[in-house]
């Protein structure tokens, strides 16, 4: 029987990046950035289009978060919490991973 | 046709029907329709006016796609469109060179079908010698840091073998793994009485399953889907027909799902002689279930219409020889008896002998 195992939250050393079976498209019906995957089509926000633009699998968190606050002039903490509650999100659809 | 309520997302490219495997649940058509295959152009053509539709998606499927030696230009067109590219494959004829060469012309996605988890069920089903190869082709998959996917298509044969399956997928690193009763279509139609399992091993079958995804989520996806035999509400068969997804079959019949070929009421249109856009919007055939206008009762005044669309056009023309009848697959279609003489018996146990295995055009 397969035991669920404990994968390592995202810290703020982790590097995210999208994962190799998923890509970032613009969708040329509509103009959006998709995040696209086998047989899935998530319309990014353009929050969610400038996180992932910076996951680009050398950029840690922390790093991400200071970047995207000076843009959106918020303080970082909430950044960083929106970060990760969605990159942790996409993990369990398996379209983003992390490495320490 | 205005608005998004009709666009297709999708399209699978069955590039070739020639395949070296004889699996006997193919969803290919018995009588494969006669003419020659597209050329290159052609579907370099179709790929282009798929993306001006809003094709996001685009499979390339047979049949063995592989076959085609202008695979990897086809590829390549699907990514300068802007399509992401899965190559559907029985992973019969990759080679590490081959595997770099679709790396380099852009393919995302590779899925390798499996019939169980090791070589003597897997070949007997397979009707062929296929699983050590499927093997040694994941390992120049992961050479071309491709990504994977496995799918594999169960049956009375396989599927309490489920567990096994799952950990097959682990060991071979795959991103995605497709859990697939079979769709009782083509060759899969005929084998009925052999294929269909029992409910006892469906539900375990499930079980297994629910589990597996709790355990590996976040490392592998995997997707079930269900015999729709066993269930209440026939299923949102591809999203409505002629409203996300289109079909180019080897010889260029342009079709709603890849098994429309068994309505025999519906004619065809042909991308040799009409632009994708055309059939899209014109195509008899695509208009000829689109909205509820067609539907028959219990569908027509039913309060899921528009959500199962009437379940699945070609399941009803088989079980029922109407294909506007509702879907036996629904608990409230008059024709549901039709089903419940298979999956209400106990099976004969699984004799891969008495099937009749896929051949070749």
């Amino acid at each position: 029987m397969i035991e669920p195992s404990p994968e390592s939250p995202l810290q703020p050393n982790s590097i995210p990046g999208i994962s190799p079976r998923a890509r970032i498209q613009t969708d040329k019906v509509t103009g959006n950035p998709v995040l696209i995957s086998q047989e899935s089509v998530l319309i990014l926000n353009a929050t969610a289009a400038d996180i992932l633009a910076l996951c680009d699998g050398k950029r840690k968190v922390c790093e991400i978060s200071a970047k995207l606050a000076t843009q959106y002039n918020a303080p970082v903490e909430v950044i960083s919490t929106s970060i990760v509650t969605y990159l942790t999100k996409l993990k369990q659809l398996n379209l983003v991973s992390w490495r320490e | 046709m205005a608005g998004c309520e009709y666009r297709p997302y999708g399209l699978l490219a069955e590039l070739t029907y020639r395949c070296p495997l004889h699996c006997p649940y193919c969803s290919n058509p018995i009588r494969y329709p006669i003419g020659s295959e597209l050329p290159t152009e052609v579907w370099q053509r179709v790929i282009a006016e798929a993306s001006d539709l809003g094709v996001l998606h685009i499979g390339f499927s047979g049949g063995e796609p592989l076959l085609r030696s202008d695979l990897p230009e086809l590829v390549n067109a699907a990514r300068k469109a802007g399509m992401y590219s899965n190559l559907i494959t029985s992973g019969i004829g990759i080679t590490l060179d081959r595997a770099l060469e679709l790396k380099t012309a852009g393919l995302d996605n590779i899925q390798v079908s499996f019939q169980a988890e090791e070589a003597v069920l897997a070949d007997a089903i397979a009707g062929a010698s296929a699983h050590a190869q499927k093997l040694k082709s994941i390992e120049y998959i992961h050479q071309a840091e491709l990504a994977l996917s496995l799918n594999v298509v169960l049956h009375r044969g396989n599927i309490d073998r489920i567990e096994n399956i799952v950990t097959l997928a682990e060991t071979l690193k795959a991103e995605r793994l497709e859990l697939a009763n079979t769709q009782y279509y083509g060759w899969a139609f005929k084998n009925l009485a052999g294929l269909l399992p029992s409910r006892e091993q469906i539900e375990s079958a499930g079980r297994i399953v629910a589990a597996a995804q709790v355990g590996l989520q976040g490392r592998m996806e995997v997707v079930y889907v269900m015999p729709d035999y066993f269930g209440d509400r026939p299923k949102p068969c591809m999203n409505g027909w002629g409203r996300r997804h289109i079909t180019v079959n080897p010889i260029g019949e342009t079709l709603p799902c890849p098994t429309a070929g068994a309505i025999k009421d519906l004619q065809f249109d042909n991308v040799k002689n009409q632009s994708l856009r055309w059939i899209w919007e014109n195509s008899a055939a695509f208009n000829r279930f689109r909205g509820t206008a067609w539907m028959t009762e219990p569908c027509r005044s039913c309060e899921f219409r528009e959500k199962d669309f009437g379940g699945c056009r070609c399941q009803a023309t088989l079980l029922t020889g109407d294909s506007a009848a509702t879907d036996p697959a629904c608990s409230l279609s008059p024709y549901r008896s039709a089903l419940e003489k298979w999956v209400g018996g106990n099976p004969e146990s699984w004799n891969p002998g008495a099937l009749e295995y896929r051949i070749n055009p």
